[in-house]
């Protein structure tokens, strides 16, 4: 009788939280990459399009699926406009405790983009979105706002772009 | 004559290998196929125990690989299903006794007079492993439905698409009640997790270790509730298109008025 008491009360089994553990794991098995990883992946996949475009980012929907001998990425991620502006390169956003260093080199690296100056001079922090914002960490953010007039890329170490 | 050789692995331990093994040779055997199974797991071997020919030893798998006897002196008849014949492993050696080549000569021997070879290979994914499936052409995974057996079934399964195996999986210990309140992965779940196709869903069973406690194969009693089911499991592998049994069915009381639906 108290079993189908709480059979009748279970609302969720325990086989969804297998099933999504699996996916997870198996997922990382696969590509050598760590849950972490995974889940930094996402994160910088929707922040980038949000550049873009802004999309609904509560409803946004990143998995990976198995298939015969490789593993595929979908991704569903609403579209609710464009942006108004040109897209701003924002820096990466980065799962917690991974090294800065990677950021600074994205940023060198920006050197060699050919629509940097364009980028400098008419895209200030400001025009991100609150997509955006939401999506990059907390160091970066007060980076972005300590300094009203310049863009992101224009801070640490591109002095071969200056005009 | 050129026989089938298929391995039947799962990467984890204690899922039901053997029992798979020795039930789905039993079920060719009995449909008068002539099977070959061989005890891959030296050192550790139990087919021999599960099928109860186990006093019946004289010359095992390593002795027939080292030239101290002839294959057909090692094989063991089993008396009670025509047809049905198994190498026992070694008990006293390791592993690394034998080479893949040495075991892809020796089942592809036996497939020189059986209809199918199919090797109980050992857990894990070392050299056992890699002895059993250098023997093969085609590989079974068994696996339950637990995270672990999942994971290493995925584990076997992409090591069997890296030497071009055709694979199918046997889902084992499936427990309808469980699954139904949702506190047990479904078979749905499981294929879909590992892309694979099913050759085969048994449900969770006390037959299985009463008869191992025997040393008889289910299939030996067509009475017996997996009999049926391991017999559905012959007929897919060798090519027939057959139903899966409905495992959502029985309530207490269905079992009891009908008894179980083969």
């Amino acid at each position: 009788m108290f079993d189908l008491f709480s059979r009748l009360f279970k609302r969720d089994g325990s086989s969804a939280t297998a099933k999504e553990r699996l996916r997870l794991v198996l997922l990382s098995d696969h590509l050598s990459l760590s849950p972490d990883t995974v889940e930094a992946l996402k994160r910088d996949l929707i922040a980038v399009i949000s550049r873009y475009v802004k999309v609904d980012v509560g409803l946004c929907d990143v998995s990976f699926e198995q298939q015969a001998a490789t593993v595929a990425m979908h991704a569903n991620i609403p579209i609710l406009g464009m942006q108004n502006e040109r897209p701003a390169v924002a820096p990466p956003t980065y799962a917690k405790g991974e090294p800065r260093r990677n950021q600074a080199s994205i940023h060198s690296s920006t050197g060699e983009r050919p629509y940097l100056d364009d980028l400098k001079v008419t895209t200030p922090a400001a025009t991100m979105t609150e997509a955006d914002v939401a999506h990059v960490d907390a160091a970066t953010n007060e980076a972005l706002n300590s300094s009203e007039h310049s863009a992101p890329i224009t801070k640490p170490n591109a002095p071969s772009s200056a005009n | 004559m050129s026989g089938r050789r298929i391995v039947v692995t799962s990467g984890k331990g204690g899922v039901g290998k053997t029992t798979t093994t020795a039930n789905l040779g039993a079920a060719l055997a009995k449909r008068g196929r002539k099977v070959a199974l061989v005890d891959a797991d030296i050192g550790l071997r139990n087919l021999d125990l599960v099928l109860g020919v186990e006093k019946r030893i004289v010359f095992d798998l390593i002795e027939v690989v080292e030239g101290r006897c002839q294959l057909r002196q090692a094989l063991i008849r089993d008396k009670r299903i025509e047809n049905l014949w198994i190498l026992p492993a070694a008990q006293t050696r390791d592993k690394d006794s034998i080479t893949e080549a040495q075991f892809l000569r020796l089942t592809t021997d036996l497939a020189e007079f059986h209809d199918f070879v199919i090797i109980d290979c050992p857990a894990g994914i070392e050299h056992g492993f890699r002895n059993a499936v250098a023997g093969s052409q085609e590989a079974i995974v068994v696996t339950t439905p637990e995270v672990s057996a999942i994971r290493d079934a995925d584990r076997v399964i992409g090591k069997i698409h890296e030497r071009k195996l055709p694979m199918r999986l046997v889902i084992n210990r499936i427990r309808p009640d469980m699954v139904k309140s949702g506190e047990m992965m479904s078979v749905e779940d499981v294929c879909e997790i590992l892309s694979a196709e099913l050759l085969g869903i048994v449900p969770d069973d006390e037959e299985v270790i009463d008869t191992t406690n025997r040393g008889e194969p289910i299939v030996l009693d067509s009475t017996k509730r997996l009999a049926a089911i391991y017999d559905k499991m012959a007929r897919r592998l060798e090519g027939e298109i057959v139903e899966f049994t409905r495992l959502d069915e029985p309530s207490l009381l269905n079992r009891l008025l009908a008894g179980w639906r083969g």
